[in-house]
């Protein structure tokens, strides 16, 4: 069970692995290609990091965080909600499991799940609703399995806004969770 | 009878020693802005002669004005100076019923005294037999004409005065394009603001002990919000609450002895906890936010904002029985609620029909309420020591305080001297060791 501590690329490692063995022997086999079988040096290579190779550092690999790599569901961080409402909205889920994905393949990451309000009524509730709002987001993350220690939600209220301003468009801008990496 | 002021009771000396503190001088803002309603309202209406002192009559009329008991007119009559044969003829054609003679003088020394005495309009008769005499240095002079405002409420309408009570907030400013927040104190109508606490993390809170003598507040310069006690008498600070999670809406009770927080150990809602010495008790078992907690006057109940129905309403928590009683109907944004300091009334901020904020005051006991503002905006109301008026913010007039008086007759503005936003005025309470 070795295989589940090499998050991305151990995954990758057995779906190569299995496709391979799928290629070319019959299913009797498989079971122990999993167990048998070290890990393609292909995709060991960013996991082991050579302590005296700068330039194989685990950050030469490509990081779907990063924009230049992709323009992905990754590179959306915001999730917005509706005015004293802490559900997260439908339409934000495919982005919450993207970095929930992402978090599942990196275990050595680690997100800030950041609850802001608009700048209406009592800096305390705001506050608390803040803090819902950016559970509401870590709760889902858990639930598809990301660890606790990878989680931080904190709020903000609405200390932090982002969109100044008494308007409509400046509040729905302000009732946002930010999800912001630690390393980042 | 004789009083003598002198500003500054050690709390300047000791903050300055202690504290980074920057003290700012006294700025002179702008007139008062105070506007009384129209319709049904039997105000005592005096009239206040100038003093002699440009300004200083001013400052005892505005105070009046505020409270909503009174109608203030500072006006030249025809008698001005003659304190015993005064026109009251012209007096009660201005309305008044009351008139308030009186005049400051320079004394050898540099210090002043005011002079001053009441008589009836009506009758002509002086309220007392002689002039009464404050002494005061220069810092002191609008304590000198607040004292006087003092006097007159206690004399005319039995209540104490409170035109001598501070009120702490947090100044939100800029300095070299970052924002800098400031815990401040300054007189009730916005003079002589004193700052605590200067810091580049957010600051919010601020909440009174209940001597006067020290501000709990909550702090994010650990990032996250923990609470913090500062005394006010030596500058001298604490951590109350640094659990994990988040720690904020300090209150403190009556005793002194307990803090009710908002805290989020378990990584849920806000939920309420009474810190004492030693214990931590949760203070209530519920679903949802719980948050803003304020202790009734007796110590025995709390107002709180709970969500636990799916919108935030106020509560009152008996804290012997742990049950707690919805007391906000109607609206689906109650929060911020305050008890008045003889726990009959609160006043809370309540969203109207048009989803405008506005300060609402109601009977605990039974219920009926009353809207005390009605231009939207308002946020974190708090009673003055005498239930006579109430200090809110508005983020719609952000650079000043505002007051209504609790009959919701007079609104009135306080401008502060600082450029920024006003957020959490918090009215002290009537006394401290040092103002």
């Amino acid at each position: 069970m070795k295989n589940k501590t090499f998050g991305k690329h151990g995954v990758l490692a057995l779906v190569v692995a299995l496709a391979v063995s799928g290629c070319a022997q019959k299913p009797q086999v498989s079971g122990e290609i999993i167990d048998e079988e070290p890990v393609p040096p292909v995709v060991e290579r960013p996991i082991v990091v050579p302590a005296d190779d700068p330039a194989e550092d685990f950050s030469a690999a490509p990081d779907p965080l990063d924009e230049r790599v992709t323009d992905g569901l990754l590179q959306r961080r915001a999730v917005y909600f509706a005015y004293d409402k802490s559900v997260v909205r439908e339409e934000y889920l495919p982005l919450i499991e993207a970095h929930t994905g992402y978090l599942l393949s990196n275990p050595d990451k680690g997100a800030l799940l950041e609850g802001n309000t608009d700048s209406r009524g009592s800096t305390e509730y705001n506050l608390a609703l803040g803090q819902r709002r950016a559970n509401a987001v870590r709760d889902i993350m858990s639930a598809g399995g990301v660890s606790e220690a990878q989680l931080e939600a904190l709020s903000y209220g609405e200390g932090e806004p982002r969109a100044l301003g008494n308007t409509e468009a400046a509040w729905a801008e302000n009732r946002r969770v930010d999800i912001r990496y630690r390393d980042e | 009878m004789l009083w003598r002021f002198r500003r500054g009771l050690g709390f300047l000396a000791a903050a300055v020693l202690v504290l980074p503190v920057a003290v700012v001088p006294p700025v002179s803002v702008r007139a008062a802005d105070i506007r009384a309603t129209s319709g049904e309202w039997r105000p005592i209406e005096i009239v206040v002669e100038p003093f002699g002192d440009g300004g200083f009559a001013d400052i005892i009329a505005d105070d009046l004005n505020r409270s909503g008991d009174f109608r203030a007119a500072n006006r030249r009559t025809a008698s001005f100076g003659k304190t015993n044969d005064a026109d009251y003829a012209a007096v009660r054609a201005q309305g008044g019923e009351y008139l308030l003679v009186g005049q400051v003088r320079q004394n050898a020394n540099g210090e002043s005294t005011a002079a001053f005495q009441l008589a009836d309009a009506i009758t002509g008769a002086m309220l007392d037999d002689a002039p009464l005499n404050i002494t005061f240095d220069s810092g002191a002079r609008r304590l000198a004409a607040h004292s006087i405002g003092n006097w007159i409420v206690q004399k005319l309408s039995g209540k104490a005065g409170v035109f001598h009570t501070k009120v702490a907030y947090i100044l939100h400013g800029a300095a070299g394009g970052k924002k800098v927040y400031k815990l401040q104190i300054a007189d009730y109508d916005g003079h002589n603001a004193q700052t605590v606490l200067t810091s580049r993390a957010r600051l919010i809170s601020p909440a009174w002990s209940p001597d006067g003598n020290a501000l709990l507040y909550v702090s994010f310069e650990h990032r996250k919000p923990v609470i913090y006690w500062q005394s006010l008498l030596d500058g001298s600070r604490r951590v109350i609450a640094n659990f994990k999670g988040s720690n904020s809406a300090p209150a403190m009770s009556p005793n002194g002895r307990t803090i009710a927080a908002a805290l989020t150990l378990h990584g849920g809602d806000q939920q309420i906890y009474l810190l004492d010495d030693n214990r931590r008790r949760r203070a209530r078992q519920s679903a949802g936010i719980n948050t803003e907690p304020d202790f009734s006057p007796d110590g025995g109940k709390l107002l709180m904002t709970s969500d636990e129905g799916g919108t935030p309403q106020i509560y009152q928590l008996e804290l012997a029985s742990g049950k707690a009683r919805r007391l906000t109907f109607g609206t689906r944004y109650a929060v911020n609620a305050r008890y008045s300091k003889d726990g009959a009334l609160m006043a809370y901020v309540r969203r109207d029909d048009n989803r405008r904020n506005n300060i609402s005051l109601m009977d605990i006991g039974g219920g009926a309420e009353v809207w005390l503002t009605d231009g939207g905006g308002a946020d974190s109301p708090s009673f003055a020591a005498n239930d006579t008026m109430i200090m809110f913010a508005n983020e719609n007039r952000p650079n000043r305080l505002h007051i209504v008086s609790i009959n919701g007759k007079v609104l009135s503005g306080a401008g502060v001297a600082e450029k920024g936003a006003v957020a959490d005025p918090e009215w002290s309470p009537i006394s401290s060791d040092w103002f």
